[in-house]
């Protein structure tokens, strides 16, 4: 098999680059758009708040509870 | 959320409270990437401080706007919004200082980076720290400002602490 070399650095450097420029393009969302999204979001905490039976609060996950990391979902 | 910022104004300009300005979480959504939050905090200056007299008639007019209370908020068209009253000289100053802006055609005032940065390093809770580093690395900051703001609070050293904790982890 042919040895590839991978460069990690580069990659990693790429995956930064990436990652900043959409950031800085969220950062320069006008603020209602920037509402828009948070509202989504709770939408998306919510709908995951009732397979797992938790919300998460604020920026702070709290799940898998006990109960649903032992394969079981429900209200702790 | 334009009608809630209308609701906003009009408290203004009926007298009910002197000043608003938002912050908390959406405060800090106006500068950096979107994150998940869930009421608009909105401080308030309306009178002494210790008196909750403006809470009380403030909740009372809303209510006969048809604004539903739901424990410590108050539903605005939709948008769980909370009141607090700004109780120390950073909040008062941060609602006094604050930018105006326009958002969907309507005028509104949200605190500045520096002030929210201020005040999450005074409130100091862990969801406080996350968001003060998620600001200081996102937004576009005037770092002589700010140490201002930190020098006349006194909030200088618990920013070398954070600094330090930030850079054990």
């Amino acid at each position: 098999m042919k040895n590839k070399t991978v460069d990690m650095n580069g990659l990693l450097a790429a995956k930064q680059h990436g990652k900043s420029n959409f950031r800085r393009q969220q950062v320069k969302l006008p603020f209602e758009r920037k509402i828009e999204i948070v509202v989504r979001l709770q939408k998306l905490a919510a709908a995951i708040g009732k397979i797992t039976g938790r919300k998460p609060s604020g920026m702070t996950w709290r799940w898998p509870t006990r109960k649903f990391q032992n394969g079981k979902m429900g209200k702790t | 959320m334009k009608k809630t910022l209308i609701a906003l104004n009009d408290l203004k300009n009926k007298g009910i409270i002197d000043e608003y300005a938002i912050g908390g979480g959406m405060g800090a959504v106006f500068y950096i990437e979107p994150f998940l939050t869930y009421d608009l905090d909105v401080f308030i200056l309306a009178g002494d401080e210790m008196d909750l007299q403006p809470l009380a008639a403030l909740y009372q007019y809303l209510k006969k706007k048809g604004c539903r209370p739901k424990q410590e908020q108050i539903i605005i068209e939709g948008i769980p919004v909370q009141f607090l009253p700004a109780y120390n000289k950073l909040l008062k100053e941060a609602v006094r200082e604050a930018r105006k802006i326009k958002v969907q055609g309507t005028e509104t005032r949200v605190m500045t980076v520096e002030h929210l940065l201020a005040i999450m390093l005074q409130t100091g809770r862990a969801k406080d720290r996350e968001r003060f580093f998620k600001v200081l690395e996102e937004a576009d900051i005037d770092r002589a400002k700010l140490s201002r703001i930190l020098k006349r609070f006194d909030l200088l050293e618990k920013f070398q602490k954070w600094e330090r904790l930030k850079d054990e982890k």
